[in-house]
């Protein structure tokens, strides 16, 4: 660095033995660093959204035990790239956040206990965490890969039906409910979150990150946050799912969730998002049975006393007001019709894919790049046959996907040749849906 | 320069200048330990400045002992208005009408011997002199102390900034961050940064921003410690900068 036998500074050219401060020249100190006297808050490459992110290569350095593949995706919270784990041949997503917190060992505490919190969540409907820490300047969550679209996506191509909506919301709110029960609260639920792979299967992801990546808490050691940070979104939540009382730095409880989650349901059903000041009813802007528009009304209640208690109370009153009833004896009909919604999201999935395939997409935030490949086609005697054997497979699916991230039951290791399982499960599961689609459309469901 | 801004506590303490002249209502233990704060930090350019008037390095030490204790003893500083305005003139001004006076000569009797905290601090004072001495000699000694006052707030401001590294969880960023605060923008070799820091290089240009930042606010408050309200802030650290940029 600086050269002690120097006499002269090399950039102003004052003597140096009197003028040194911890062996800097006193005179370019106050020169170069206060040129403006308001507080510089923005320097070149660092302006919101301009600012670059690492390459797959550059990251290969910091995460040896992975395989990067690629940038997916960018948003106001972080980067995500798709990744391999070389030891278990997995993908995974590695999402890398807040810059600005690098070497904030407070932050790093709250930052591992979040992690490991939503690690303990383990829910089919939400994108489990398997790993996170701090390398190369960035705090990181390796999380799992989840292969499809986002609801923003989705919402982009088309309108929802109330049957459709509530295929995707429905299990939502489960998972909601499940966070919300182990005291953990999204707050930043939006369709950028909400996940949806080839399957079907809704699964949220950024949970509780949003909280504390825009947790403008003063931190002993580095001062206020960068103020360009929290500037992007409120103190939490993007502004238009974000329940009132999330803005104010007062409390706000685990019913912010179900304020954003009726917005998204009012955005997915009307195609627009509410007016926050006078909420038009669904039913007035397209046509949906107006039950639904009590529903959504209620969720979107500005004082939080008149919501929904519960997310589990917000699914009820929705799955009433779409017709679905809970009976015992019915049961086996909600849960063909369960997997009904599963299908059509599917084929919407698909009919996406083939839309983005062919170029029309330009990047947006979270998106995923989803590969559909095509399979020989299944005979069955009936249709009944073909939801039998689809609700098995599925079934042993959802197991086998389990036990890769959790282990088994019983605590022993997962077979060795799980992936090489997983992957033909997959791969039937897509023909009995083919074939499902081709049978159902032949009898006019 | 050693470091002398350490309370017992071994935390740092920024001197609020509008504390102690709004500290009527002030416990005088708390405006004891104010003073207390405020000779240490500012003892080196008042040292030089008495050397520069012509004493030996031996009398300029008690004179400066021997003036903080005048100013606590009649309360010179709880009785200042807040039309006094900033420490540093205040301190300049407080300094020559004591030295001005019969009342270091009276007390000579009395000096004891010097403490080992005065010598600590002197040592610092005495090498502000004997640079103001080989520096350009046409400038005033009003302007030399000024500037003494600025270098004082600059290596406060740098061993803050030191000591909040070494309790973060990246204690090496300093030393090699240090060099950016005196490199032209254009001239920052970030993917060195990068390598020494084991930094992703996205990262080095937002850590090192970040660095610059923290040093300004740092010395922001720094300076804030030593106006009466937050609207002079801005005038003084031009003040200041200014007068280390005087040969």
């Amino acid at each position: 660095m600086m050269d002690t036998e120097r006499t002269a500074c090399p950039r102003c050219g004052d003597r140096l033995t009197d003028n040194l401060l911890d062996g800097l020249c006193a005179r370019c100190l106050g020169a170069l660093n206060f040129d403006t006297l308001t507080q510089v808050t923005r320097v070149e490459g660092t302006a919101g959204r301009d600012h670059q992110v690492p390459t797959v290569e550059e990251l290969a350095d910091f995460f040896p035990q992975l395989e990067i593949l690629s940038l997916i995706g960018r948003g106001g919270m972080g980067v995500v790239y798709k990744a391999r784990q070389k030891s278990l041949h997995r993908f995974v997503a590695l999402k890398l956040l807040a810059p600005e917190r690098a070497g904030d060992p407070s932050f790093a505490r709250r930052f591992a206990s979040e992690a490991r919190s939503l690690a303990a969540l383990n829910h089919p409907h939400i994108v489990a965490v398997h790993d996170f820490g701090e390398a190369g300047g960035y705090f990181y969550l390796l999380m799992e890969f989840v292969d499809g679209v986002n609801l923003r996506q989705l919402m982009q191509s088309r309108r929802f039906s109330s049957d459709e909506a509530l295929g995707i919301i429905s299990p939502v709110c489960d998972a909601l409910q499940a966070a919300h029960e182990c005291g953990i609260i999204h707050r930043d639920v939006k369709p950028e979150n909400l996940l949806i792979d080839r399957n079907g299967m809704v699964k949220i992801a950024d949970f509780g990150i949003s909280r504390m990546i825009h947790d403008t808490v003063e931190s002993p050691v580095f001062g206020r946050a960068d103020a360009d940070v929290a500037s992007q979104t409120l103190a939490a939540g993007t502004p238009d799912y974000a329940a009132p009382e999330q803005g104010a730095s007062g409390a706000s409880d685990h019913r912010v969730d179900i304020y954003s989650l009726g917005v998204v349901l009012y955005e997915m059903i009307t195609g627009e998002r509410p007016d926050r000041e006078l909420i038009i009813p669904p039913s007035r802007r397209t046509s949906i049975d107006m039950r639904i528009d009590d529903v959504v009304l209620k969720a979107l209640q500005k004082e939080p006393d008149l919501r929904f208690r519960t997310m589990d109370e917000f699914r009820r009153t929705l799955d009433e007001a779409s017709g679905t009833k809970l009976a015992p004896d019915v049961l086996p009909v909600r849960k063909r019709r369960a997997t009904a919604l599963i299908l059509s999201v599917a084929v919407m999935i698909l009919a996406l894919a083939a839309w983005l395939f062919w170029g029309n997409y330009a990047g947006s935030e979270n998106s995923y790049q989803p590969q559909i490949t095509k399979e020989p086609e299944l005979k069955f005697q009936s249709l009944e046959d073909a939801y039998q054997a689809f609700e098995e497979n599925f079934t042993e699916l959802q197991e086998a996907r389990k036990v890769r991230v959790v282990g088994k039951a019983d605590g022993s290791a997962p077979p060795a040749d799980l992936q090489k399982k997983i992957e033909k499960l997959e791969a039937r599961d897509h023909q009995l849906r083919a074939a499902i689609a081709k049978m159902a459309d032949r009898t006019g469901k | 320069m050693p470091n002398a801004f350490q309370t017992h506590l071994g935390e740092f303490h920024t001197t609020r200048w509008s504390i102690v002249i709004g500290a009527r209502g002030q416990s005088s233990a708390d405006v004891n330990a104010s003073v207390d704060s405020l000779y240490r930090q500012y003892l080196s350019p008042l040292y030089a400045y008495v050397r520069r008037r012509g004493y030996s390095s031996h009398d300029a030490q008690d004179l400066t002992h021997e003036f903080f204790s005048r100013m606590l003893e009649k309360g010179w500083l709880t009785s200042a208005q807040p039309e006094r305005g900033r420490l540093r003139t205040f301190l300049l001004v407080t300094l020559k009408r004591f030295l001005a006076n019969e009342w270091h000569r009276i007390s000579a009797e009395k000096r004891g011997g010097s403490s080992r905290l005065v010598s600590l601090q002197s040592e610092e004072g005495e090498r502000l002199f004997l640079a103001d001495a080989s520096a350009s000699s046409a400038l005033p000694d009003e302007l030399l102390f000024d500037r003494n006052w600025a270098m004082v707030l600059m290596q406060s401001t740098l061993d803050h900034l030191r000591h909040e590294y070494a309790r973060s969880s990246r204690p090496n960023d300093f030393e090699v961050l240090k060099s950016c605060l005196t490199a032209e923008r254009g001239s920052i070799d970030y993917a060195m940064i990068a390598r020494e820091l084991e930094l992703l290089p996205v990262s080095a240009r937002s850590v090192v921003h970040r660095f610059r930042k923290r040093f300004r606010e740092i010395f922001r408050e720094e300076v804030a410690g030593t106006v009466a309200a937050p609207d002079e802030v801005d005038a003084e650290m031009q003040a200041l900068i200014l007068t280390l940029g005087q040969r």
